[in-house]
């Protein structure tokens, strides 16, 4: 039972709208989009730079420095990238993530109105 | 409307009180521009386990007048079925408070940044968990 009281609070609610404008998978575009981009730009000019110290004749050893910072952040390009394709709320321990995701699935009609609320009312008694 | 990151926290209490030591903290925190409170509003789960949501308007006078300088608006923005989900977690005989807040502070952070012709490209928080591990690893070495 809930008393009523004077203010309307009859919103669509954050975690609701959170759902529907999926805010999470926004982030994780939004992430990869901004970290390539600056990887991109810094790669581009740790090879300018490289190529600047061998022009000066730099140690050997610093351009393989160079090579090998550029190779690790080739791989973390990839990780970023992996990371973006990756379902944004895979199911966790995390009780949000989780009622986003079901809340996902009645969105999409995965689940009708009786299962959703069913299925959130065992996720919220566990 | 200033465009710092928005969020949401759920503080739980122990019995029907709500906020007494923690105004003075928060009291703190608006004044000196680090968060702009946004919505507020407590829900009461009493022993059998009924919910009432509680405004601020409906708060003891004390609590009232202590936090209401505090809070720049109450927009609504957390629904009953915000404030349902949340609630029904806590134990019979508990409380929270549930405080939609903007950091401010990062808001003026950014605008310094586009000043000096920075552009923010991440901001994400990082699960304090992530951290321990890291620092765990780190002990290791």
């Amino acid at each position: 039972m809930m008393r009523r009281r004077a203010m309307r609070r009859r919103g669509p609610g954050l975690v609701g709208t959170m759902a529907r404008t999926a805010v999470i998978a926004g982030t994780a575009t939004a992430v990869h989009r901004g970290m390539s981009g600056a990887m991109d730009s810094r790669a581009q000019a740790q090879q300018q730079e490289a190529a600047a110290q061998e022009a000066a004749f730099q140690s050997q050893q610093d351009v393989q420095a160079l090579q090998n910072q550029m190779a690790a952040m080739q791989a973390q390009q990839a990780q970023a990238a992996f990371a973006a394709q990756a379902p944004p709320a895979a199911p966790g321990n995390d009780l949000m993530a989780q009622l986003q995701q079901l809340s996902q699935l009645h969105e999409s009609g995965a689940l009708n109105d009786d299962e959703f609320a069913a299925a959130k009312a065992k996720l919220l008694a566990g | 409307m200033s465009h710092g990151p928005i969020e949401l926290l759920v503080v739980k209490f122990p019995g029907n009180k709500f906020t007494g030591q923690i105004v003075p903290a928060l009291t703190e925190l608006v004044d000196n521009g680090t968060v702009r409170i946004i919505d507020l509003l407590f829900v009461q789960k009493d022993a059998d386990g009924d919910l009432t949501i509680v405004e601020l308007t409906e708060l003891d006078e004390d609590e009232r007048a202590a936090l209401d300088p505090v809070v720049a608006d109450v927009s609504g923005m957390i629904s009953d079925d915000d404030a349902l989900l949340f609630a029904n977690a806590l134990e019979p005989n508990s409380s929270a408070g549930l405080l939609l807040f903007e950091n401010t502070w990062a808001s003026r952070f950014v605008s310094a940044v586009r000043e000096a012709d920075g552009e923010v490209i991440v901001s994400e928080r990082i699960p304090r968990a992530v951290i321990e591990e890291l620092a765990a690893v780190e002990a290791e070495d």
